[in-house]
């Protein structure tokens, strides 16, 4: 009991000093469209283009093998969002895929319906994001990729994310997904519910601090349910980093366990672990083009 | 706008809800008694040899274990090899030569069987 008093007088302090800090941009709870893992509640601003780069290294844990995973790459991503209007923004993405179903093409459409900015207690946004894995098919009919009907090459997440300005340097936000693989192995469920939480703490005018996880509630990936025999372990996606906003572009430096970059591919399918040197270096690269 | 943005919405939606399908990967394949009776020394070490101990690999300690032999492999029998090379598929990595299908069955079967060396 003391140490939870002590554990929350502690967080109390943090959240006071970040009161003190520079404040971020007074239009965005986030300076970008992701925070490490999860979307943020932020989209672009109408005729704007963003494209983006993302990667994931090899795990930390492999050490001088793999240079500390610097050798490696679990996931590779490029796109380009746009905003249709300063409230909803569409993409498309490339991404190599880290889990069962590789070579992924992801749609996104993104739509804010509420923002701090525009006068609103909170900012509300919904997420819609269809994956389809493009990889060849297998032979083996116990294989993902075995493809028996085209579907089965797609999965689809939906997501409300709440977000909200706690002080003028702090932003909190949570989400809850719902995630649909329309193919998965024995013992394995398609439909996976989660929720998520993220951060973002302004040190100065460049730097901030950004954290986020996200919990699935069902399933094998649970932490509710035992594990099963024939399938890996399972492991909460968790990712912290820094961000600097250089002006032109936001690069974001990261460590997290999660392997792929889209929700479809990392919030049912984490299967290493902070613990045993299972997490890596990522990073991302945005930049925003003024198209119309 | 607003009002088009919701039916592309409900669109979407509509689309994506009629596209979901349940499935699973069909059943055990190795129950077909033909699939049963791979060992270590005829059927997997040729594979392991070659898709997985070879150089700078699993083996001479370039990776983590030793699979050139049947004690090395079979410390992470059956847990990591059916999590990594059948389920996860991302082991060989991407930038190595992957197993065919009959090998990844082969390995499945042989697991199953209690994976015995002769």
């Amino acid at each position: 009991m003391k140490q939870i008093i002590k554990n929350t007088y502690r967080i109390a302090i943090l959240l006071l000093c970040t009161c003190s800090l520079k404040a971020q941009s007074p239009t965005k709870l986030f300076n970008d469209s992701r925070v490490i893992n999860s979307h943020s509640v932020e989209v672009l601003q109408k005729g704007t283009l963003d494209i983006r780069i993302g990667h994931r290294f090899g795990d930390v844990g492999g050490a001088w093998n793999t240079f500390y995973g610097l050798e490696q790459a679990t996931d590779v991503y490029i796109g380009g969002e746009y905003g249709l209007s300063d409230k909803f923004l569409v993409g498309l993405s490339r991404s190599k895929g880290s889990a069962g179903l590789r070579m992924l093409v992801n749609g996104l459409a993104k739509w804010n319906l509420a923002h701090e900015k525009d006068g609103k207690p909170f900012s509300l946004t919904l997420v819609g994001l269809a994956t389809v894995s493009t990889m060849q098919k297998s032979d083996s009919p116990s294989s993902l990729s075995h493809f028996p009907n085209f579907l089965n090459r797609m999965s689809y997440c939906g997501q409300w994310v709440i977000g909200k300005r706690i002080s003028p340097a702090l932003s909190l936000q949570a989400n809850i997904s719902a995630l649909h693989r329309n193919i998965v192995l024995i013992e394995d469920m398609n439909t996976t519910i989660s929720v998520g939480m993220a951060t973002r703490i302004q040190l100065n005018k460049t730097f901030a601090l950004i954290g986020d996880i996200n919990m699935p509630l069902n399933g094998p990936q649970s932490l509710f349910q035992e594990s099963s025999a024939n399938l890996p372990d399972f492991y909460i996606p968790i990712g912290v980093g820094m961000e600097f906003n250089t002006g032109g572009h936001i690069f974001q430096m990261n460590l997290t366990n999660a392997r792929g970059i889209p929700q479809t591919d990392f919030l049912a399918s984490t299967t290493s672990s902070w613990l045993d040197g299972g997490f890596r270096l990522g990073f991302t690269i945005s930049r925003v083009f003024k198209v119309r | 706008m607003t009002k088009s943005l919701l039916f592309l919405i409900i669109g979407f939606a509509l689309v994506a809800l009629t596209a979901c399908l349940d499935d699973q990967v069909e059943g055990n394949p190795c129950e077909d008694e033909t699939l049963e009776s791979f060992v270590y020394t005829a059927d997997i070490q040729i594979i392991i040899d070659t898709k997985c101990a070879s150089a700078g690999c699993h083996v001479d300690n370039s990776a983590p274990g030793n699979f050139d032999t049947y004690a090395g492999l079979e410390a992470y029998l059956p847990d990591q090899i059916i999590s990594r090379s059948i389920n996860a598929v991302d082991m060989p990595p991407p930038s190595h030569p992957p197993l065919t299908a009959e090998e990844m069955l082969a390995l499945q079967c042989w697991i199953q069987s209690g994976y015995p060396e002769n």
